[in-house]
């Protein structure tokens, strides 16, 4: 049953998903053709100088705009899933929903898991136009640019920051970045769902409120933590202040994650309440 | 074994109890009329046995299950709204209901699409509102459930489509099953109906064999109906 949930969330959302990520792919071609006729017209002057004043802010612009729409497209994508959630949970469609004969565990793990889907890919077609724009659109000769990728740079900034911080605070900010990824969804479908509970009306209104008192909430925890292990860098020990900080950052957001799992399907098993 | 059977069932909303303290017993193989005024408690005691509503206190069982995933797996549920996907095909609608529910009768329901000249291939919000309806009751009666819960199944249909519907509850439902209707067209439901359950404010007012409370009062369910309600405060 699961992986049915799961196949019928994926199908609920995808054709849309998957044709603003190719719209997206299309804006950083777009984006990176954009640039890359800048700095031929601007460097080499191939055509006159009239040409060059017309073309140029046009490429610009439209360089400036398809960054913008790749934010539109990443911040959307995440909306978007937000709101399917909501809509196929707490509107007439969870009649549907919570009328099958599955448990709330599997509906909660189904729609997170699709959710984290959706945030990888297009966090990763994101990623794949950014870099694509930068490699690509800044190329001088040949189609990469391969001074952006020399290996004494990386190699550089990996000693620099091993040295500031030590290897095992990039182990450890990784870890806690991924666990932010995987945590959020979670985290969303809770707050979402204890809005549409406890509201009568307006329950988005109620949902988005809960999802800021939390987000206070942890940044007033974070704050705290942080300013405790100020006290430890005034002491002189400023690394592993922050080692303990992050630790602390990543403990807050995994305990949110998994009390808002249990809390999602105990709302959903225990206080549903369809209009 | 009664289908349905519910202890001291009690849901408030608030200040308003909209159901208070019912206790009710539904016997398998029969078509049960589950009648009232508006705000009488029908939609939401359906809706608490098909687990969208939890009660404020009190039991349910259907089939001796308490309701969750494995009640679910008996009841077939008909809301009185449009609940399915606006932007999905009747097509994959059926294989939604295919996929989920093991009782799901795709030939049945097909061949119903097919009598009421509904295209499997037609986009659900692009459909009236009738054959919107049409389409969720084909879903909801092509499943061999044990419990049909109907909350106002023929209300937004035309006359001649009603008389279908009927005919399917009554040629489609498994003699071990059982069916409920809600409905304040009373009149039309009358004559598949075996037994009646009058709600009032929560409470069941009057219930037993349709055709007993015929005999007895010598007057249709409709007029019964009409007269029990007349004489019962607020209404």
């Amino acid at each position: 049953m699961f992986a049915k949930l799961l196949k019928h969330e994926w199908k609920s959302v995808s054709r849309l998903l998957g044709i603003f990520s190719l719209a997206a792919l299309g804006v950083g071609v777009l984006a990176t053709v954009s640039l890359r006729l800048i700095l031929y017209f601007g460097e080499r002057a191939v055509i006159n100088e009239t040409q060059t004043l017309l073309l140029v802010p046009v490429f610009a612009l439209l360089l400036v705009f398809s960054f913008l729409a790749l934010i539109v497209y990443l911040v959307g994508t995440e909306f978007f899933l937000i709101y399917r959630f909501y809509k196929n949970k707490f509107t007439d469609e969870g009649y549907l929903t919570f009328t099958l004969p599955v448990s709330a565990h599997k509906i909660v793990l189904s729609s997170w898991l699709n959710m984290l889907i959706w945030f990888v890919i297009s966090m990763a077609v994101f990623c794949l136009c950014i870099f694509g724009i930068l490699l690509v659109g800044t190329a001088q000769q040949g189609f990469v640019n391969t001074e952006m990728l020399r290996e004494r740079d990386i190699d550089f900034l990996y000693a620099l920051y091993k040295e500031l911080f030590g290897e095992g605070y990039l182990v450890i900010s990784s870890i806690a970045s991924v666990a932010g990824f995987l945590a959020s969804p979670m985290i969303i479908m809770g707050c979402i769902t204890l809005g549409a509970v406890m509201a009568k009306k307006h329950k988005i209104l109620m949902s988005i409120a809960i999802y800021y008192i939390y987000s206070m909430i942890l940044g007033i925890g974070t704050s705290v933590i942080s300013s405790l292990m100020m006290m430890g860098v005034f002491r002189g020990d400023m690394v592993t202040s922050m080692y303990i900080s992050s630790i602390g950052s990543l403990v807050l957001v995994l305990a949110s994650a998994v009390i808002g799992y249990f809390l999602t399907v105990h709302l959903m098993q225990k206080k549903l309440n369809l209009p | 074994m009664y289908v349905l059977s519910t202890q001291a069932l009690t849901k408030r909303y608030g200040a308003v109890t909209a159901l208070n303290g019912l206790n009710m017993n539904l016997p398998q193989g029969k078509i049960i009329g589950l009648l009232g005024p508006n705000g009488s408690g029908k939609t939401t005691l359906m809706k608490l046995c098909a687990g969208v509503l939890m009660p404020t206190s009190g039991d349910i069982s259907i089939c001796g299950c308490p309701v969750g995933a494995d009640s679910k797996a008996l009841v077939s549920y008909l809301p009185d709204r449009t609940y399915l996907r606006n932007n999905q095909t009747i097509k994959e609608q059926l294989d939604y209901f295919q996929d989920f529910y093991e009782d799901f009768d795709r030939q049945r329901a097909e061949r119903m699409l097919s009598d009421l000249h509904l295209d499997p291939k037609s986009r659900f919000g692009t459909l009236s509102k009738g054959n919107r309806e049409k389409v969720q009751l084909v879903l909801v009666m092509s499943r061999r459930a044990r419990l049909y819960l109907l909350d106002e199944p023929i209300g937004g249909v035309d006359p001649a489509a009603r008389d279908y519907i009927l005919n399917t509850i009554i040629t489609n439902y498994d003699p071990a099953a059982t069916v409920v209707i809600s409905t304040h067209l009373i009149a039309d439901v009358e004559s598949i109906l075996d037994e009646f359950v009058f709600l009032h404010q929560g409470n069941v007012v009057r219930s037993g064999s349709a055709e007993a409370a015929r005999e007895e009062s010598g007057k249709s369910l409709d007029e019964l109906f009409r007269e029990v309600f007349r004489c019962l405060p607020s209404y």
